[in-house]
Order: C-alpha cells, then structure tokens, then sequence
C-alpha cells in the first residue's frame, strides 16, 4: 500500500539539505520499524520518493513523501510512529493511504506557495509588489554551469500580496514549481525593499492544479 | 545564535554548525554542576566517526552531574563568520561558547591537526598556553594515540590522559566537581589529578636539552616520574554506547561500529596503535550481538561495521559474522569489516559479507619484498598475497588495492621495485581468473603508498625518515615501475609526511613551530587544498625549530627520548631487541602464540583475553 505524508520542517532543521532530510527519514521508518517494501535486484533500494526539494534555510509546513508499505498498516499509525522517532523540528502533519498507483509527487505538483516574514516598511512593499504584478517583465539572472543567462520570471508569479499581521509582515507568494519552471522566492524579494538575508521564507504549501483550482497532493485521485 | 543564523546560508553545510541530531543529548545547564566540551580538531564529517568520542559522550552523559557536548573545527568558511562576528566557538547541543565548560577534551588522532587544535582554543577564546589560563577558565585536556608523545602541544594543554578513559575519566570529574564545590586554585585541581594513574600534567616535568637531543626529565615535587597508560582489563564490563549520534550529514563510518576487540598481536615495527594498545582483549559474540541490536535499534542505521586493528585475527570471527548475518538479514542491514588480513580466510568471510561486494578488497602487504617485511615483521609471504588475490578473482571481485609504505628502515629501491613486480602479478593473476568469466578487462589494481613516519614507542623510534627529496625520488621510481593499464598508483605528499614525523616525535621545542605556523594561517594541514608547506617554511626559520633534527636524525638508544616518561607498558628492552631483529631480517612470533615479552602485561597487571571464557 502507498502512504503519502505531509510534513513539516520547523527552525531548528532549516539548515539540513534535501538528501539529509530524506535519510534521515529512511533511518526514521527503520527505528520505527515500518516495513517499507525494497525494489528487486541486485541492490535493493527502499521504495519511497519524495516532493520537490526545499531550498536549505526555509522552513516548511508543505512537504511530501509517498511510502510503499509491505502488507497493512494504518496512516494514523505511520504518523505517530514515525512521529515517535523523527529528531526535534520533522513532523508528519497528516498521512492519507492512496487509493491505488499514483503519479509521482515530482510529476504532479505545479505551485507552491510561500509565506515570508520580513522586518521593514509594509506599506512600501506592497507599493513595490503592485509595481511588480503590474510590470509584463521581470528578470532576473541565473547562472548555470558556469554561464549565465536571462529569465524572465513574472509569468512564473501568479499572487503575490504582502499581508500585516500583529507582530511582523507577511508577504504572501504563490508562483510555479515543476516542469513548467521554478522560482526562488528570493529571485523575487530583490524587486522587492526587502532585506533577504534577514527574511523568514517559509513554505506553506504545495499543490497540484486540477481544472484550474489548486488542490492538496492528498487529495490527488489515483491513475 | 540569532545573528548567526543569516550566516549560515553563506558557509559550506551549514548542518555541521547546528546540532539537534537524533540522540543528541542536550541537559539542563544550570542544574548539572560538571560540564565538558569534547573537541575533535577536524570538521564535523570527520570528527563523527570517531568510536573513542562516542564511547566518551555516552559515558559522561550518563553521570548525573554531569554533561558532554560536541565541539568540531570550524572549516574556513565558518571561521571567517565567527571572526568577523565576533562570536566564539560554541558547542553543538546548547550551543554555548566553548570557554565556559569546565573541561574541554581534545582527541589527538593524528599530527596534522594540532594545528586545527591551537586555532580552535583562540575561536573559543581560552589562551593557548597553560600557564595563561587563569580562574573561570576551563581546564584543556588531551587524549588518544598523540597523548604517548604529546610534547610538542604539551604547553597548550593543563594535562593528558594515556590510555584507555572509559574508567579514568569517572576519576578525573570527580575531582573536578570536589575541586569545583570547594572553589580552590587551578594548581590544586592539577596537582590532585597528576596523581591519577594515567594522568600526565606537563607543567610538572621540567625538560632539558643539549643540542637536538633531550638531556633530563625531572619532575617536579610529588608528580610520578613516570606516567603509565591506563587500560580497562576487561572489556566485557566496559561501558559501551547504547545509542550513536545519527548526523543529518553524510559523515565518515556513518554505520553502526562496535569494537570486536583492542590490541593487536600481530606486532608489526612500524605500527605504534600495535605497540601502545596492548594487550589484546576481545569481546565476546553475545556482547557483540547485543551491542549490535541495541544500536540498530536506537539508531535506525543500515550498516554495522566490525572494528578492531585487525578484525580477521578475532578468535570467533565465522561465528560472529554468521551470527550478525542471520541477525540483520531480516531487515536489510549490511555487516561489514573495515580492514581484511592478507590471507583467503579473509576473503572468504568477506566473500559471505554483501556489503564488500560494493566495492573492491583491500590488503597490505605494507612491503613490497619478503626481505623487508621480515624487517618490519608484517608476517604475510608473496605466496599469501597470490592465494588472498586469486580467492578474491574467483569469487568475483575485479579490484583490489594495496597499500605499501615507502621509505622504511633498510628499503632499498629493489625493495620498491618488489611493489611493482607484486602489483603487476596481482594484475596478471586478475587477468588470468577474470578472463575465464570474459572480465579481463574490468581488473583493477589500485597501489597506494604511504610514506614511513617513525613513531614513539614502536621499535623504530630511533630512526630517522626518508628526506622528502628522497621518498620523491622512490615515488618516481615506483610510477616508472608501474605501466599497466589495470593498474592505478596514489601516492601521498611527502611534505606532509615529514611535518608527521616531527610532530610524532617532537620535544616541547616544537610547540613555538606549531604556534608560529598556525598564526602564519596554517590549519587543516591534512587536507591538501588547505595545505600550505611555505607557511611552515616561514615559521621554521622564524623559529629555529627545523626538521632535520626530529625527522632525518637517527637516535641512539642511550640518548633519553622526549617521551622516555610516558609509559605504555612497553620495556624499551623489548623495543631495542625488537629494532636489532629487524635489521637482521628476523620476524618476530604473533604473541597469541607465545609470550614475546613486550613487558605489558607485566607492567600493567593485564593479560590477554583471547577465545571462550571459562
């Protein structure tokens, strides 16, 4: 059976990368003693895949992993075993067997949805964030093997709105992931009056876009 | 922390510097009265496979008043942040400054990081010397194979412990807590800890020279003239881990390792953890299979590794490994040993081990003819080599390394010509069993040498090192040797081979080289992209410390040896005879076959446990 979790990646873990993150969950199900079913051959590979990474330093209360289960278990079950045995800041939020194959996490999710607290003038970024929705291009550079070259990432953006809350604000950004195109939520912050060093990005969601409404890779049907 | 943190997006695995791994221990600060930073002067990638560390974090933790928290050397990168800060070197479980622990523990593993100890006392913040120290600061210790000659950094540490801790390390914070409760000098606390067996405080061992040499060790007041190692007799009632702490990062040996035995038998000239961790003491397979257990469980790891100086030589060694195999099948862990006898024996409990089969075997001749390892006494023929090589083809490996070392006592280059001759036999055996399966082609043989650093306390403490000039010289010569297609040839820098021989068997004289080096910027020197030979240059004519007379000058065996008071057990008798049978060529007898008369057990107190108990 396939289990698919969200989990979330609080402060105290923003710093560890992808690849740690998911060892350190295969080494979780181990000390949990989930029975992960194993591919075939000649070097057994535990049957699990994740979402689409998260840049090192943000935290996160949308990620995802699938987990094929040998035999029966329950989600709930896996969620508080698991939970049992995760280090201090890696919590699975909410488990849901999937019904059936699934398509794969990386196959489906198309947005993401970022959540960043910054310390500064609320009222001036906002101006600046009407500037940008109101502006056909917006470009920033990224370098690649060595070259550097132009993208154009306002067709990326599809929300961006700065919201104050009691003690900091908020700005709220919702662009494409995947195989259509990535933004890093800071390629955006440099249009904005921002100190990126000093931001908060926090990831709150991951979603799959289903007749032009966004939905929880939980609540994907299967094939 | 908090200014840290927008940091340390800008440094290289910035996970190195945060801590909060599965079992770490994190206690209460102001309820638990002794605190100790145990610091490993490399990165943390490094540092978080050392098993003697682990043993000591679990160990401490476990004491109610006391707590133990990790400190590693910071990589450039993070250095510069901290400098530029103005932060200190803090721990990774509370992540407070290094300075305001009671005890900080170095683990000297190896030479080419003294320099990385020195730079993390300034991060922290806490005077290099010693005799700076004052009230309020911590007491700087060191342990591990560098405390049996620790002189060159003896005026940066208060003391050092010889030996084998899991026991001595009770006694020395009890002390420390009645020290800390009646709020006496730092000289009360270190006069009451050299006279702990195993405790050596240098500040009370006044040495003089003549020259290069080494004249008189005089200690002061009532400090023992000598300090002998400490062992734990048994090790079936030592403490070991119940649980590792599980890195986020991808460390080195990040497996589960339980230590089958300590000592090594096998008496090997050159090898100082041969000579200075005896006797030979094994663990039995049910503790073995318990520790196992209990760590896979607590960790959650997917590979055990059975560690020892010579894991083939353990007395039950099939028992053991078929016993973990039916144990850890079941859920996919791997079991595997870390260094492989020369012999078809070995291949053979290889052979039933699935995670060697990952990558290539590897065995050391150390030598590259049978005159010189009669020298050196590593007790395996060209014959054993061919029968280990030819198991290995067969059974379907297509590589093998060898490690030699160049620049022994009496090599001459035919001796380094004898490398050559064996790897290409090794290869043209390799051809010939790999080519029934039509794998000729896939066959790998990979030599490596390392340089000869004469070690203390090893029979061949008195001689002196190739040059530098020189072990290029047989480097070159082997390279020529060795045109194969099949086979690869690594060889290691011998700048660096020559700072370990002054190190290893420096006087105090040398500490002025190390400081002058590591304030000229030198750090991590065992890492070549970090290695910089004209900084030590400059601090060697700066200081008038030079190498010739530590590394290139053999030693006579009246002269007294900057070391002669610190005492593994070894009779410097058995040393001599042991150095003037290499030079006639005689191997000496593996001590599981009869009492060689090494003087350890009998200085003290200890024997060898080997096979069923009764």
């Amino acid at each position: 059976m396939t289990i698919r979790i969200r989990f979330g990646k609080g402060p105290s873990v923003r710093f560890i990368s992808h690849l740690d993150v998911m060892r350190t969950f295969e080494r979780a199900l181990r000390r949990a003693k989930i029975p992960i079913a194993f591919s075939e051959g000649f070097h057994p590979r535990p049957k699990v895949a994740y979402g689409p990474p998260l840049p090192l330093g943000m935290t996160s209360s949308g990620e995802y992993a699938d987990y094929e289960i040998v035999g029966r278990s329950s989600p709930g079950e896996l969620q508080t075993r698991l939970n049992a045995e995760l280090p201090e800041g890696l919590r699975v939020l909410e488990a849901k067997e999937m019904a059936g194959p699934v398509r794969s996490l990386m196959a489906v999710i198309d947005t993401a949805l970022y959540e960043i607290q910054f310390d500064g003038d609320a009222n001036g970024v906002a101006d600046a964030a009407f500037g940008i929705l109101d502006s056909p291009i917006l470009e920033v550079s990224r370098t690649r093997n060595g070259r550097e070259r132009k993208v154009n990432i306002r067709p990326l953006i599809k929300k961006l709105e700065v919201v104050e809350e009691a003690d900091a604000s908020v700005i709220s950004l919702l662009v494409v992931t995947g195989s259509a195109g990535n933004v890093r939520p800071q390629e955006v912050l440099t249009f904005l009056p921002v100190d990126i060093e000093r931001a908060r990005i926090h990831r709150s969601g991951l979603f799959v876009t289903k007749n032009g409404e966004l939905i929880s890779p939980l609540e994907v049907d299967s094939l | 922390m908090n200014s840290l943190a927008c940091h340390l997006m800008n440094v290289e695995k910035p996970a190195r510097y945060t801590g909060g791994e599965y079992n770490a221990i994190v206690k209460e600060w102001q309820g638990t009265p002794v605190r100790v930073a145990l610091a490993f002067p490399d990165i943390y990638e490094v540092g978080m496979g050392h098993l003697g560390s682990k043993i000591l974090y679990w160990i401490i933790n476990q004491r109610q008043d006391a707590l133990c928290e990790r400190v590693y050397a910071p990589w450039s990168d993070m250095e510069s942040v901290l400098r530029a800060e103005g932060i200190k070197l803090f721990s990774l479980e509370s992540k407070r400054p290094v300075s305001s622990f009671d005890l900080v523990g170095f683990s000297l593993q190896y030479e080419l990081s003294y320099t990385n100890v020195l730079n993390m006392l300034n991060l922290s913040g806490v005077p290099l010397r010693s005799t700076q120290r004052g009230q309020g600061q911590p007491f700087v210790i060191g342990g591990g194979p560098g405390a049996f000659n620790p002189e060159p950094v003896a005026d940066f540490f208060d003391l050092f412990f010889l030996g084998e801790a899991e026991e001595g390390i009770h006694e020395i914070l009890d002390i420390l807590r009645s020290w800390k409760e009646s709020g006496g000098s730092r000289e009360e606390f270190l006069l009451e800890a050299a006279k702990l067996p195993g405790v050596y405080v240098p500040r009370y061992y006044d040495i003089h020279y003549e020259g290069p040499k080494v004249v008189s060790i005089e200690p002061k007041g009532s400090v023992p003239p000598k300090v002998t190692k400490r062992i734990v007799f048994d090790l079936e009632g030592a403490e070991f881990p119940e649980r590792f702490v599980v890195p986020y990062l991808d460390v080195v040996h990040d497996r589960v390792m339980v230590e089958v035995f300590r000592g090594c038998t096998r008496g090997c000239r050159f090898c100082q953890a041969g000579m200075i961790y005896r006797p030979v003491r094994e663990r039995t397979p049910q503790t073995l299979r318990e520790q196992v257990r209990k760590l896979i469980s607590s960790t959650g790891y997917e590979e055990v590794s059975l560690t020892s100086l010579s894991t083939g030589d353990y007395s039950r060694i099939e028992q053991l490994v078929d016993e973990l195999a039916a144990d850890c099948s079941p859920c996919e862990v791997a079991v595997s040993l870390p260094s492989l006898r020369v012999d078809s024996f070995s291949v053979g409990i290889a052979n039933r081990l699935q995670s060697s089969r990952r990558t290539g075997l590897t065995f050391a001749p150390e030598a590259g003819t049978q005159r010189l390892r009669n020298v050196i006494n590593k007790n395996v023929t060209d014959d054993d080599l061919y029968a280990a090589a030819r198991s290995a083809f067969e059974a379907g490996w297509d590589a093998i390394k060898l490690y030699f070392m160049i620049g022994l006592p009496t090599e001459t280059d035919e001796d380094v010509r004898g490398i050559a001759e064996l790897a290409k036999r090794v290869a043209a055996l390799g051809r010939e069993v790999r080519g029934k399966a039509g794998k000729a082609g896939r066959v790998k043989v990979t030599v490596s040498t390392s340089s000869f650093v004469p070690k203390a306390h090893t029979p061949f403490q008195w001689d002196a090192q190739d040059t530098p000039l020189e072990l290029k010289r047989k480097q070159e010569l082997l390279r020529s040797e060795l045109k194969d297609r099949a086979i690869t040839y690594n060889w290691h820098d011998t700048q660096t081979s020559l700072l370990e021989a002054v190190f290893s068997r420096g006087d105090r004289r040398v500490g002025t080289l190390l400081e002058r080096a590591w304030q000229l910027g030198c750090r991590f020197d065992g890492w070549s992209e970090h290695f910089d030979f004209e900084k030590w240059q400059r601090a060697m004519k700066e200081t008038g410390v030079f190498p010739d007379d530590y590394a290139h000058r053999t030693r006579d065996y009246g002269e007294i040896l900057p070391w002669d008071h610190l005492q593994p057990g070894l009779s410097k008798n058995f040393l001599i005879a042991e150095r003037e049978r290499a030079l006639r060529g005689e191997p000496t007898s593996d001590c599981r076959e009869g009492c060689v008369g090494c003087g350890v057990c009998t200085a003290l107190g200890a024997e060898m446990l080997v096979g069923e108990r009764p």
